[in-house]
């Protein structure tokens, strides 16, 4: 698999028809991967695709706005690539997707993946295989049951340790303003002080910002160093964008996310006054 | 001070009876897969295995975010009120490089003629127990600095390495000896071979260590690539967080700011700030001397292994390698630094 | 152990509109042991609090030899600057200082001095102008040059019969002139390659937007100035002062404390990222 992606990637390359392929080499220690930007024919051979491989590499695209790059994707991350071409993060000519078939990366989400398929990419790698998981939304349920005391002190706990580092925000696919609200002065959203308070805010309104764009890819919850739970909010906010507004982010490139539209009466919504 | 011998149990009534009258930090579980620094109780709540806990044992110190004073503007005039020092407080079971972080960091908090009082304020209020490494990590690389090794005592109080089911407890300075002497009951004397026993200790852990830098040949390479095109391409997968600064035991640049609680009054804080954020250097106007990434990621590099040495003759960086555990993205500091040409 | 951020308490003594959005401010301090004892000399700068919004840099516009008030010529730009161009004669705010580094006067005595500054950046050569007519023996000609984008951009007109009085020679100039405007019109460069000044014996001190640097430096280079006898002072965002705060570094220099003022020599040493 991974001598098929090189070749891909090489092919592309030494073609000139993409400026970058962003993929997967080996890192620190046996097993591990991370992130890698190949531009020479000669490199394609770092590709590495393993158990390890669970950085969402759509993060990259908008990044590389003026230039065209292959990306290594797998079901889950072909999520976010379609949501932020929906978004004109980037235009669908200057990506080339390299799809590959996957069986279940090192993440939390793995359990229970339906999106290994890989349509609308440019080229696949493997085959893909049909991993007869099922959706199983018992945690999101268990924690709607918690009474909302219950929930604010889980929340204080989680958040009390969050050293603001910003990392969630910086590796969400759909997280790309230049100008984000937790930069601001004037005014000022956010006080740069660190404390629990402060800490929600910055993920409330995070969330809020990534509602109904938001793929529960988890790269948030990979990507935090202090290990906060963020897939709690970010499967919630799946579950309740397909019940409210029946729309599920990142399965095609043309709908119109739920928060962008207006409808008198949404069918999901039930108003109480 | 001579050196002093623990037993595990003493280890254990030590901590809980230092526990029961200070603030003792210890790494700490905090959920399944995240060990800190953080307030114990009692000894059981010490993790001790852990070699990377998530984030640095700094701000047990130097806190991520401080109050530096509160005001009152009254009619004519403004009253300042400055907060309270903290309790004495204690630091168990970090490591060598977690303890060397504080004695890079003081240098600076004291230089250029200026004495940094709420970092050496919380500074001298605690003593830090260090607990030497036996079985260093892949991203352990605290030997390629002068005297760094993972039975090393530098920033440390006392210096606890395992030795025949025991702990050999090197009292480093004056606050160890002091908490040595108060708990002096659960302390003995330890022989010249216990001593000994140490070094051997100090020796097989440092051929466990994988990595060392050569750091003379480092500086030159930083020396001559600041304009070298391979930053162009090496902090692509960078994703310029702030994780990397903020669980690092040297990184120490800081904001201050002010948070107003009505029109009278408010206070000023500082709180740690990361030379990755593009707020860090951004002028009123708009103007910004690091305005691209590359900017940024070369700085990070930079101060740690060049301008840093330049001013104070040591790297910015202990070997801990917290920032590539915790890099989402797997930068490898060693990696970037010695291929830099 | 002492708290370096709690600033000295001071009142404003007065405030003078230079123009739409440069005023300047007399701070007084409360505390006349610290009144006593705030010494500066010109180039160095403070950091005032505005209570309620925060910190900001200012250059010391007076110099020691006219020390009664704290005096800084502010532009509003940002949070703090607003803040402060809100309050009025009596409102207290605090400052701490000084810091940096300043300009080596005893190294040009004997010398002639070419004032160059424009915009905002007159506020930062109006304490070393003022200092050298203080000590006007120990200098020769003393040529100033200072340009606005227009004549109301202009700053300190109350100032320069005072100035001329000490025998400087003012030359000002405004981007694009209007009527009545009396001086010159073009760019500061412009002006002074016009001006021709003769490199013998003379330090130029320049300070202004660093598109104006850029050009000024230029024209003096051509004029074969050595870059040793051109000084200036940097900007770099700064938070402490005190080199520890880590943002303001241009490689391992610190412009708050081996700075703000270098000469062009040392500048053209660094790279570009100022
Ligand atoms: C050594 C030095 C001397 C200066 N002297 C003067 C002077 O005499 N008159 C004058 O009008 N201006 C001067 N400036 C520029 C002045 O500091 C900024 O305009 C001011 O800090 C803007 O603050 P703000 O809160 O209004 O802007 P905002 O954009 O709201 O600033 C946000 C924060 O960034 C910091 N900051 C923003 N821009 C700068 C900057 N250029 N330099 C340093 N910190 C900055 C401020 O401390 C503030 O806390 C000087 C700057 C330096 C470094
Ligand atoms: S990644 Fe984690 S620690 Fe960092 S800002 Fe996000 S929630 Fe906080
Ligand atoms: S799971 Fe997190 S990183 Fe992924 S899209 Fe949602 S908010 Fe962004
Ligand atoms: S090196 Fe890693 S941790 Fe540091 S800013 Fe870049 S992505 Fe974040
Ligand atoms: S730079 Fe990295 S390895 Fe060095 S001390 Fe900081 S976190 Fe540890
Ligand atoms: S400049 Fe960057 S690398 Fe250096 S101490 Fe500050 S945050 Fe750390
Ligand atoms: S302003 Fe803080 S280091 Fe210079």
């Amino acid at each position: 698999m991974e001598k098929e992606m090189q070749e891909i990637a090489k092919k592309l390359l030494a073609e000139k028809k993409v400026d970058w392929v962003i993929g997967y080499e080996n890192s620190f220690e046996p097993g591990a991967s991370r992130p890698v930007f190949i531009n020479k024919p000669e490199d394609a051979v770092k590709l590495v695709f393993n158990k390890s491989c669970v950085n969402n590499l759509s993060v990259y695209l908008p990044k590389v706005k003026k230039q065209k790059a292959a990306v290594i994707a797998k079901g889950c991350d072909l999520r976010s690539v379609r949501e932020i071409i929906k978004e004109h993060q980037i235009l669908r000519e200057n990506v080339v997707i390299i799809g590959v078939a996957c069986e279940g990366v090192d993440s939390s989400k793995c359990a229970t993946c339906r999106e290994n398929k890989l349509d609308g990419a440019d080229f696949t790698v493997g085959a893909v295989k049909d991993l007869g998981r099922k959706e199983d939304l018992s945690d999101i349920e268990k924690f709607e049951k918690l009474s909302s005391s219950e929930k604010e002190a889980f929340w204080n706990k989680e958040f009390e340790r969050c050293i603001r580092c910003y990392a969630c925000r910086n590796v969400c696919p759909v997280c790309y303003c230049p100008d984000c609200f937790a930069n601001r002065l004037m005014p000022e959203y956010l006080n740069k002080v660190v404390n629990t308070a402060e800490n929600k805010v910055f993920q409330q309104i995070r969330m809020q910002h990534v509602f109904g764009r938001c793929t529960d890819c988890r790269a948030c919850e990979e990507a935090c160093p202090v290990g906060i739970k963020l897939s709690l909010l970010t499967k919630k906010m799946s579950k309740d964008a397909k019940k409210l507004f029946n729309y599920e982010s990142g399965k095609d490139t043309d709908s119109r996310p739920p928060l962008s539209t207006f409808k008198v009466d949404e069918e999901g919504i039930v108003e109480i006054m | 001070m001579q050196n002093k011998l623990i037993t595990q149990e003493n280890l254990k009534a030590l901590v809980n009876e230092l526990a029961a009258s200070n603030d003792v930090f210890a790494p700490k579980r905090e959920n399944e897969n995240t060990v800190s620094f953080g307030k114990i109780n009692s000894f059981d709540e010490y993790v001790p295995g852990v070699l990377l806990t998530n984030t640095t044992v700094k701000d047990k110190v130097y806190l991520q975010s401080e109050q530096l004073f509160q005001y009152e503007l009254k009619k004519d005039t403004v009253e300042f009120k400055e907060k309270a020092p903290g309790k004495e407080a204690v630091i168990f079971g970090g490591r060598p490089c977690d303890a060397r972080g504080f004695d890079v960091i003081d240098k600076l908090f004291n230089w250029s003629g200026y004495e940094d009082g709420p970092y050496t304020g919380g500074r001298k209020n605690t003593t830090i127990i260090t607990v030497s490494c036996e079985k260093p990590e892949l991203t352990c690389f605290c030997t390629s600095f002068a005297g760094g090794s993972p039975a090393d005592g530098k920033g440390s109080d006392i210096l606890l390495t395992p030795v025949s089911g025991k702990f050999l407890a090197e009292v480093l300075t004056e606050r160890g000896e002091k908490l040595a002497a108060k708990y002096s009951k659960y302390f003995t004397d330890a022989s010249d071979a216990e001593t000994a026993a140490k070094a051997e200790f100090a020796k097989a852990a440092e051929t466990k260590i994988t990595k060392k830098l050569d750091l003379a040949a480092v500086k030159k390479n930083l020396d001559s690539s600041f304009d070298s095109p391979y930053w162009d391409t090496v902090h692509l997968p960078c994703v310029k967080c702030g994780a990397c600064t903020y669980v690092c035991p040297t990184c120490y640049c800081f904001d201050i700011t002010e948070k107003k609680f009505g029109y009278l009054n408010g206070e000023r804080n500082r709180t740690w700030d990361s030379c990755m954020s593009e707020m860090f250097t951004k002028m009123a106007g708009g103007h910004n001397p690091r305005t691209d990434t590359k900017r940024r990621f070369r700085q990070r590099f930079m101060h740690k292994f060049r301008y840093h040495v330049d001013n104070f003759k040591e790297e910015l960086c202990t070997g801990c390698g917290r920032c590539i555990r915790r890099c989402p993205v797997g930068i490898d500091i060693r990696k970037v630094v010695e291929e830099a040409k | 152990m002492s708290n370096i951020y709690i600033p000295h308490k001071a009142r404003i003594a007065s405030i003078k509109q230079e123009t739409a959005d440069i005023k300047s401010f007399q701070f007084e301090l409360l505390d006349s042991e610290v009144r006593k004892n705030f010494k500066w000399k010109s180039g160095q700068f403070l950091i005032l609090s505005v209570f309620g919004v925060g910190e900001a840099t200012f250059t010391f516009a007076n110099p020691q030899t006219r020390a009664e008030y704290v005096e800084c010529s502010i532009k509003k730009t940002g949070l703090v600057t607003e803040a402060l161009h809100d309050l009025e004669v009596g409102d207290i705010v605090a400052l701490r200082g000084p810091y940096g580094n300043w300009f080596p006067f005893e190294k040009f005595k004997g010398q002639n001095l070419l004032f160059v500054g424009g915009g905002i950046g007159i506020a930062a050569i109006r304490s070393p102008i003022e200092y050298s007519l203080d000590t006007r023996n120990d200098f020769k000609d003393i040529t100033i040059l200072y340009g606005g984008r227009s004549p109301l951009d202009i700053c300190y007109f109350d100032k320069f019969d005072e100035w001329q009085g000490k025998k400087a020679n003012l030359v000002l100039t405004a981007d694009k002139g209007s009527e009545g405007w009396k001086h010159k019109v073009g760019f500061v460069p412009a002006v002074l390659k016009e001006m021709k000044p003769s490199r013998d014996n003379c330090t130029v001190i320049t300070c202004g937007p660093p598109i104006m640097i850029k050009f000024v430096l230029k024209e003096l280079t051509d004029l074969g100035f050595a870059p040793e006898q051109i000084v200036t002072t940097l900007e770099m965002k700064m938070k402490c002062g005190l080199g520890k705060c880590g943002r303001c570094n241009i490689q391992q220099l610190y412009v708050c404390k081996d700075g703000p003022v270098f000469d062009y020599a040392e500048i053209k040493k660094l790279p570009d990222e100022f």
